[in-house]
């Protein structure tokens, strides 16, 4: 029994060094900058960049077609990550974009909400819920703040407000 | 199967092999790939032999007036299964191996190396040393041949013929190292 345990042994350590010899360990793939990037974004999908949301914006800073300093949302603190990622001096917010303002939620005013949906049509995180001619209501985890649902509403029924 | 016979059976795994893994007059895949399949193909091999002992001297009272080679098909098939499961969790890369292929490499070294009479470490052990002995084989086959790709080989000689060459010089020199310890 002690042989057939040492050889079952002795085997065993044999082919794990050959294994672990010929087969080369897998090397996860590093991240792509635009990855890196988006993720330090406030995935607020403003649009203040002027680009269509922050993957796009991500995707133009890794590509050098656009500057750090076009996130209002993100802020200084968000520059400053952007600039500790690519190894470049922080830029002032430029305020072209936006200003640096603290984070907010939409609220909809329902007695005056007449459930015309061109909020929910332009909301890029999909945190109005309704139906036309019902009245909407917003999902305040959801929302990002981007404001961007203030302009088409046509009875001014929606504002900004601390969470 | 003793001497001669064993280390020409062996060979003729190991060439089968080497004209399954690339047609002749193909490029043959890097050396290490080659040493790859013979290590799993040993592994594979002596874990079916065990499995086989395990499972004849289970069943012996039962299965006494049969033959017993046919208790080699379904084990070499299930280990193969339980490699072809296990190893790739390990290392994804090993998803591409020609598992069909090492499941009949097993049965067939399985088989040369036999697994009824002896005790179990024996048995183990006459199965590893054949194992082995076969991916040693199969890498002196290849490593032979891509030696030989670049030489002034005769037109007549090329693909086929020359690896069988290369094989018949490699029984010769198996036996005559058998012949050395007089088996």
């Amino acid at each position: 029994m002690t042989a057939l345990v040492l050889s079952l042994l002795a085997i065993a350590v044999l082919f794990g060094i050959a294994l672990h010899r010929l087969v080369p360990a897998e090397v996860p793939s590093p991240t792509p900058l635009a990855d890196r990037i988006d993720a330090l974004l406030p995935q607020t999908q403003c649009g203040q960049c002027k680009y269509a949301g922050c993957r796009p914006y991500a995707e133009a800073i890794a590509t050098g077609e656009a500057e750090i300093n076009r996130c209002p949302p993100g802020g200084s603190a968000g520059i400053a990550a952007l600039a500790k990622l690519l190894n470049r001096a922080p830029l002032p917010l430029d305020p072209e974009h936006g200003v640096e303002t603290p984070r907010t939620v939409a609220v909809i005013d329902e007695a005056v909400c007449i459930g015309c949906t061109k909020c929910i049509q332009v909301c890029p995180v999909d945190a109005i819920l309704g139906a036309p001619q019902v009245m909407h209501s917003i999902l305040f985890d959801e929302c990002t703040g981007c404001g961007l649902c203030l302009v088409p509403c046509p009875v001014d029924c929606i504002a900004l407000v601390a969470p | 199967m003793h001497g001669d016979a064993l280390v020409a059976a062996i060979v003729a795994v190991a060439l089968a092999n080497r004209l399954l893994l690339a047609a002749p007059g193909t490029a043959l895949p890097p050396l290490r790939a080659i040493a790859l399949h013979g290590v799993l193909a040993a592994l594979v091999a002596t874990v079916t032999t065990l499995a086989t002992a395990a499972l004849h001297d289970t069943l012996a009272p039962r299965i006494a007036p049969y033959p017993a080679g046919f208790l080699v098909v379904p084990v070499g098939a299930a280990s193969t299964a339980l490699a072809a499961v296990l190893l790739p969790r390990w290392r994804t890369s090993l998803r591409d191996t020609d598992w069909r292929l090492l499941g009949a490499d097993a049965i067939a070294l399985t088989v040369i190396a036999g697994f009824t009479g002896g005790d179990t470490a024996s048995t183990l052990l006459r199965g590893f040393a054949c194992a082995s002995a076969f991916a040693f084989a199969l890498v002196v086959l290849c490593a032979l041949e891509r030696r030989l790709q670049h030489g002034s080989i005769p037109d007549a000689f090329r693909g086929l013929p020359i690896q069988l060459l290369n094989a018949g010089m490699l029984v010769l020199a198996g036996s005559g190292i058998v012949g050395l310890f007089g088996t």
